[in-house]
């Protein structure tokens, strides 16, 4: 018998207005799972994960979270279920200290509580801690998105949602910030992380899936699939599998190839 | 000299007086963007029923300070919950849109407060003699409808800025969908930004009234005034908006000792400008700040 799935998305179709962007989804993760979504910009990855925190309204299908339909509830009881988010653009407070917003991660806690988490934190993220009192917003790229998954981690999720963690970052802080992540997994946590940067994903996530076009068009471990000339093919005018494969190993870079 | 320093002291007591008038308006912009032009009406309407609770009941404008405030926290409340909430839209449109709203809650604000006291001045006669300190008199109204003033804002800051409620009114501002992600129930954050930000307007009137005269159609000039000092300190901007009711109440007090009120009008109208050329956004403005 596997594991029940923790989130599990049947014929999800879902999109901005009446014009659906993501087509009768299927996706299961079970707990402490590693996804990779990937596929190339504009291909409907984010609005699968905005569709899984009620940032836009499903047009059919349903989506269960530790068996709980999440249908009609706004973003924030999402996130209470145990869903922790780090959005598209981090979303981050610039006004706010990093040591406030990792403490809001946490609002409904008691104060103790929310101390000794954020404490937690600066051991996860140690770079973290000599910025406690600085501003969000003077924080450098791969600062703000530690802090925004920092955040998220806050409310002690079961599942971490993460858009695009790696836009706009340097390839070794990518490589710096998917390692962070995969200490984390040893806790039990599953991680479902939407990328365009399909080299970083596929190297952390066991599994994955390539979205085109609203459409999840394949899907396999990850391993697998790094190594499948249709991923390549996936993105836009990128047809030369070889160039793919044979990219080197150290490093991932902003660009798909 | 001794002018000076009594006009100095005048004008800045003025400032605190300013300061709680335009705060509310400042949390609601920050907070929600909505820009309440029915603020100046929920002023006149604290100080209306300070007034009544004078008139009916006896009671010192500070006791009906908190009154005033609580009623109005319920009106913000529900204008909150049962009009702006219902109306919502993404950027300009919301802003548009909540704007023609409040405009038109400013008509029904003040002719319902027509309907109830009519259309005469009303004021409430509070602390009629003055505090002399060496060779310098402050009128002794000013000066405790000021400090309770600068006490409620002071009070409301430090709730902003310490507590984990207030925090998440902060976080709100700055981005919705980040409060959102973390478990804050963001409609309610609105809620109670909306509701604080009108008993702000409701304690602010209670004070005022002891000042200046209200009649229910001055909402609209307070409106003004109380954008002004936002504009003028960068909307959103707490510190901003405190520099600029100094500003404004020191400008005022000199502009009408040594030109008279009609002047002193315009002059508080020639200082917003210029100060918008000079630093369009505001005195300490920086562009998306809460």
């Amino acid at each position: 018998m596997p594991p029940p799935d923790l989130l599990r998305l049947e014929g999800v179709s879902a999109g901005y207005g009446r014009v659906p962007a993501l087509h009768a989804v299927d996706l299961a993760l079970g707990p402490g799972e590693t996804l990779a979504i990937i596929g190339a910009n504009g291909a409907g990855k984010s609005t699968l994960l905005r569709a899984i925190m009620g940032q836009i309204p499903l047009l059919g299908g349903q989506i269960r979270f530790a068996g709980t339909r999440l249908d009609g509830r706004a973003t924030h009881a999402r996130a209470r279920l145990g869903i922790g988010y780090a959005p598209e653009g981090r979303q981050l407070f610039p006004m706010l200290s990093v040591a406030d917003t990792l403490e809001l991660g946490a609002a409904r806690e008691p104060a103790s509580v929310r101390r000794a988490r954020r404490n937690e934190m600066f051991v996860i993220f140690p770079k973290l801690l000599p910025l406690r009192d600085t501003r969000c917003g003077l924080l450098s790229g791969g600062e703000q998105q530690m802090v925004a998954i920092a955040r998220a981690l806050m409310g002690r999720p079961t599942l971490l949602v993460l858009d695009e963690p790696s836009t706009g970052l340097a390839p070794r802080v990518i490589a710096e910030l998917y390692a962070s992540l995969a200490r984390l997994l040893d806790s039990g946590l599953a991680v479902l992380v939407a990328e365009q940067n399909a080299r970083a994903a596929l190297r952390f996530a066991r599994n994955a899936v390539v979205c085109e076009d609203g459409h999840l068009t394949l899907r396999g471990p990850a391993k697998t699939l790094a190594a499948d000339p249709r991923v390549a093919a996936a993105y836009i005018g990128m047809h030369d599998a070889g160039i793919w494969s044979a990219a080197p190993a150290g490093g991932a870079s902003d660009a798909p190839i | 000299m001794l002018t000076v320093i009594t006009l100095a002291l005048l004008g800045l007591l003025w400032g605190g007086v300013y300061l709680l008038m335009a705060t509310g308006l400042n949390l609601i912009y920050g907070v929600m963007k909505v820009v309440n032009l029915a603020h100046g009406d929920f002023i006149v309407l604290g100080g209306l029923l300070a007034f009544s609770l004078f008139a009916e009941a006896g009671l010192n404008p500070l006791a009906a300070f908190p009154i005033a405030a609580l009623v109005l926290f319920g009106i913000g409340a529900g204008v909150q919950f049962g009009l702006l909430e219902r109306i919502t839209a993404a950027g300009s449109e919301g802003e548009l849109r909540s704007l023609l709203a409040t405009f038109g809650l400013s008509y029904v604000v003040a002719n319902a407060s027509f309907l109830v006291w009519g259309s005469q001045f009303q004021s409430v006669p509070f602390l009629e003699g003055a505090v002399q300190a060496g060779p310098i008199a402050i009128p002794a109204g000013l000066l405790a409808a000021s400090l309770a003033a600068f006490a409620a804002t002071l009070l409301i800051h430090l709730w902003l800025t310490t507590t984990i409620t207030g925090k998440s009114l902060h976080a709100t501002a700055q981005s919705a969908l980040g409060a959102a992600s973390c478990g804050i129930d963001v409609r309610r954050v609105r809620l109670l930004a909306f509701a604080l930000g009108s008993a702000m307007a409701g304690g602010a009137g209670a004070l005022v009234i002891t000042l200046i005269p209200f009649q229910t159609s001055t909402g609209g000039e307070l409106t003004v005034h109380a954008f002004t000092l936002i504009a003028l300190g960068g909307l959103g901007n707490y510190a901003g908006a405190w520099l600029a009711a100094e500003l404004l109440g020191l400008t005022e007090v000199f502009a009408q000792f040594y030109l008279g009120s009609n002047a002193a009008a315009a002059v508080i109208y020639i200082v917003f400008i210029a100060v918008l050329v000079v630093r369009p956004q505001g005195l300490l403005g920086q562009a998306g700040r809460v």
